[in-house]
């Protein structure tokens, strides 16, 4: 009659382990997929740190540099394209594009002041050196308006959204919003009912999963914060650069922050869980 | 009343305190087995974001590129072989020095791009075979300043590129002229070629078309381990 729920108990610590582990997997399921989704589903966190990164400045010092290289090769003045541009004008195409992409909207047309101060420029130049308004004289102005607007273009695209639309990866990650949705539903129910069958020493089992899946979430975290990888992105540009290794670092901060919530209360629900034993075993050696 | 309390899991504190650690151990084994297979596909692609092994931090005015000029060798007349290895230089740092004496052409050579790398030289594409190793290595400037005489280039005209561990001689094989949008000249090839390009003279307004020359491989000088050594 003793042998039977001793060999119960060990099926029953084993089912328990096999529980834990897939609580652990379930609990960094949804901390992760909720994190992408919220990234795929609003732009609120990419604009925050064009903002926070100042990114509007240093795409507008990056232009007036361009534009001052071009002339000797252009010989169009950069003040004919800066006299139509400043920072703020900068910020808003850059939250712009951001939003338009992620609604899938038309993007309004910010470039109509450039293209009448180019156009105005080569005019005034065509009258002072007598330069006939023929089909080459159309054609270059429009390909200087059009490599203007390239430029500014590359330079305010800060997260390469252009770029991810022509390779198609753009449309591929905004049809994962909703299964990522789902995967995060799913990982948060799975959680739940893990929880529920892990009720009976709720706080040892259920601190384990939390322990861990808090370890896995912190040392990655850590040790990349730590070495400093995200400062070896290869974009150099201002702009990108900034927005990008801020992007990445406030992500890797969540996940640190997360991690260590998840393990300080893994440990509290672990520790704790141990203490009544250690009280009862007390007093029952006493 | 008493089987109901020997039903419940009884695991000794060392076990209890032991097991956690454990349970953590194995899943950081399962995720790092689970990650092997995304981590050997986006290695490369890792490897081409994150490559700067500088790891300079952003001051504001550079985002955090480190341009650094390297001492290199243009006269070294000691022994040489035709088999080594390429270096891969850090991402703002002087590769090489190009020379091509047809047409008065001595530029410095970064790895990287971007209008604060073109200021200071010619560029070499990070996604282009690194000089000496095989594929396509791809290096364009400004015509206004350090390629101004490119589209000067003949068929046949020697180019000489120097590098801290080599110097490998070219010969112009084709001028080409291409579109901007056009990337089949600066991908990668099977053949071991430099391809040099810039942006079409223009006096005034700006051009999509970019000209330039590709130049085979005629010959590889790797420099001697010693010396390469007794330099670092």
């Amino acid at each position: 009659m003793r042998k039977t729920p001793s060999k119960m108990t060990a099926g029953q610590l084993v089912l328990r382990l096999v529980l834990s582990i897939l609580l652990t997997f379930s609990l960094l399921g949804t901390v992760s997929s909720v994190i992408s989704g919220i990234l795929l589903s609003s732009p609120n966190m990419m604009t925050a740190q064009i903002k926070k990164q100042d990114a509007a400045e240093k795409a507008y010092n990056t232009l007036q540099n361009k534009f001052n290289l071009a002339y000797n090769s252009t010989a169009v003045p950069a003040e004919v394209y800066m006299d139509t541009i400043t920072p703020e004008l900068l910020e808003n195409i850059m939250r712009g594009l951001l939003e338009t992409s992620y609604a899938e909207t038309e993007q309004t047309d910010w470039y109509a002041p450039l293209r009448k101060a180019v156009t105005a420029y080569f005019e005034q130049y065509a009258e002072e050196n007598d330069i006939a308004k023929d089909d080459t004289y159309t054609q270059k102005l429009e390909e200087t308006i059009d490599h203007a607007i390239d430029i500014v273009q590359d330079a305010v695209d800060v997260y390469h959204i252009r770029t991810m639309e022509d390779a198609g990866i753009w449309n591929k990650l905004m049809r994962l919003q909703m299964p990522i949705w789902f995967l995060a539903a799913a990982c948060a129910v799975l959680s739940v009912l893990l929880v529920f069958f892990l009720r009976k020493n709720f706080c040892y089992w259920v601190g384990i999963s939390a322990f861990a899946c808090g370890i896995l979430m912190t040392v990655p975290s850590a040790a990349i914060l730590g070495t400093g990888i995200i400062s070896h992105f290869t974009l150099k540009e201002p702009a990108v650069y900034a927005v990008y290794t801020g992007m990445m670092t406030q992500l890797v901060q969540i996940m640190l922050m997360l991690g260590i919530i998840f393990t300080a209360a893994g440990l509290v629900m672990w520790i704790g869980s141990l203490i009544p034993n250690k009280t009862k075993a007390a007093g029952s050696d006493a | 009343m008493k089987e109901t309390k020997t039903n419940g899991v009884h695991l000794p504190l060392a076990a209890k305190i032991v097991l956690p650690l454990l349970v953590t151990v194995f899943c950081s084994g399962i995720l790092l087995l689970c990650g092997i297979r995304p981590y050997e596909a986006a290695k490369t692609y890792l490897r081409i974001a994150f490559m700067d092994g500088s790891g300079s931090v952003s001051d504001g005015s550079t985002a955090g590129l480190n341009i650094v000029e390297t001492n290199i060798d243009t006269s070294y007349d000691r022994e040489t072989s035709a088999e080594g290895e390429a270096v891969i230089p850090v991402y703002g740092s002087q590769c090489a020095i190009l020379e091509c004496k047809d047409i008065d052409l001595y530029v410095p050579v970064y790895w990287g791009s971007g209008y604060e790398l073109l200021e200071q030289g010619a560029c070499q594409t990070p996604a282009s075979a690194a000089l000496g190793s095989s594929g396509n290595s791809v290096i364009s400037a400004h015509v206004n300043t350090f390629f101004r005489d490119l589209n000067q280039l003949e068929i046949g005209d020697t180019v000489t590129a120097y590098t801290t561990y080599g110097r490998f001689t070219y010969e112009v094989s084709e001028l080409i002229e291409f579109d901007a949008s056009n990337k089949s000249y600066i991908g990668q090839k099977d053949r071991d070629i430099l391809t040099l390009y810039t942006c079409e003279l223009q006096l005034f307004g700006s051009s999509s078309k970019r000209v330039g020359a590709v130049c085979k491989l005629t010959e590889k000088a790797f420099y001697s381990a010693e010396e390469d050594s007794g330099n670092a």
